[in-house]
């Protein structure tokens, strides 16, 4: 398992916006830091919630791995396959177009693959730069997202959009999302209490200058804990697509847990 | 020929009493049992009611059930399928979901869970096979759960 800690970041961080994978592919960090303040996104929930207490992490994460309950299963039951931003600065709509990807697998509705592109398209004015990630999901929240169906995953330009993208766009919002707020002393013990409850949570780290989706907390040894995610760099990267950010350098600078997608089967 | 062949029985008896074959029986009596249909369950509809704001005070083992891969595989060989012929009815939402886009029955249960359940706080379960089923608290624990979704769907 390829985990990412103090020891080891450096080797993962990029350099003017370029890291090498571990595959050898080229890939562009895109991803802005936050900027929002709590409270002002539109569908957003405050994070207003008790933590589950730290004591309680170890036996809850055996309990749901014991139960099938972790996301990483979920995924893989419902053949939600790693997405591959390829070459693209879209991490940030990757990472959002995952998130409402697990939230629909997780409320039991029909698996349909959505599409990165018609996320990152609007919001960049159809361009290949770097976005802010809340800007992803207000897009997500307001408009929706396509199936690649409609509109290929890492499209850039209007010009690859089908007719029909937007009606079926309508079908896959987000309609509630808790805004975690940016890093403090208690961004992991938030992140990792919606992990416990089966919500993924899409972050942004500003040393990666990259988005991903944290899906599961696991422990990593006796009481070090750190976060299952998933890259967008294809099944090649880390283990089937998923490596671990251990706390510390794991614990993200902004992010946002998707609750409820729209309840729509196609 | 007709008229030995009552001869011909009664020898015959005589002879397979004699050898042992079939002994009267002695003891008591054997019980009558009725012979009962199999009983038959139908595809079973669920639905489950959570909120996403207290669910971080459940108990391990019930938000394990939550989200269990039994509860998941269970629903998918045994629920009916939605009107895109392929998609079990099974769906889990918070109290707020918007179900408009969804089949009538899978409202229908969710109505009937928002109704009933929204007061207690916990997480809510209907399970109904179209002329029967639970509505009330989820259970504590997969084995629970297991048991309520067997006893309206089968094993």
């Amino acid at each position: 398992m390829l985990i990412i800690d103090e020891s080891n970041w450096r080797d993962h961080a990029g350099e003017n916006g370029v890291v090498i994978d571990g595959g050898g592919q080229r890939r562009v960090m895109a991803c802005k830091p936050r900027r929002a303040p709590v409270g002002s996104l539109k569908y957003a929930v405050k994070p207003e919630f008790d933590l589950i207490p730290r004591n309680e992490y170890s036996s809850r994460i055996k309990d749901i791995k014991a139960a099938g309950a972790d996301t990483r299963t979920l995924l893989k039951e419902k053949r939600i396959p790693a997405f591959d931003q390829q070459q693209t600065s879209t991490c940030h709509a990757q990472s959002c177009a995952l998130g409402v990807m697990a939230s629909r697998a997780r409320q039991g509705e029909a698996t349909v693959i959505l599409s990165p592109g018609s996320i990152s398209g609007p919001i960049t004015g159809y361009r290949d730069e770097g976005a802010y990630i809340e800007d992803d999901l207000r897009q997500v929240a307001d408009f929706g997202v396509a199936t690649i169906d409609f509109v290929p995953p890492n499209q850039i330009s209007r010009r690859g959009w089908k007719p029909g993208a937007e009606e079926n766009a309508k079908l896959h919002r987000l309609t509630q999302w808790i805004d975690m707020g940016s890093k403090d002393s208690q961004m992991f013990d938030r992140c990792a209490t919606q992990l416990l409850l089966g919500n993924p949570v899409c972050v942004a780290y500003d040393w990666w200058e990259h988005a991903v989706t944290l899906i599961d907390l696991v422990e990593i040894s006796p009481g070090v804990f750190g976060f299952e995610f998933r890259n967008s760099w294809g099944a090649t990267y880390g283990d089937d697509g998923y490596g671990v950010l251990a706390e510390g350098r794991g614990t993200p600078n902004a992010a946002y847990s998707p609750v409820q997608a729209t309840a729509s089967t196609y | 020929m007709k008229k030995w062949l009552p001869i011909i029985l009664a020898l015959l008896a005589s002879v397979i009493a004699s050898s042992g074959c079939v002994r009267p029986h002695q003891g008591p009596p054997i019980p009558v049992v009725p012979i009962v249909a199999p009983i038959v369950t139908a595809p079973i509809r669920v639905v489950i009611v959570k909120d996403n704001a207290t669910a971080n005070r459940l108990p391990s083992a019930q938000l394990a059930a939550l989200n269990s891969s039994n509860l998941r595989n269970y629903c998918q060989s045994h629920c009916q399928l939605g009107p895109d012929g392929r998609t079990p009815e099974f769906r889990t939402y918070t109290w707020d979901a918007d179900l408009r886009m969804q089949s009538q029955g899978i409202r229908d249960a969710f109505n009937d869970a928002v109704l009933n359940g929204k007061s207690s706080g916990v997480p809510w379960l209907v399970v109904n096979n179209g002329t029967t089923g639970y509505s009330g608290p989820f259970p504590a624990t997969d084995a629970d759960l297991m048991a309520v979704l067997k006893k309206y769907g089968g094993e």
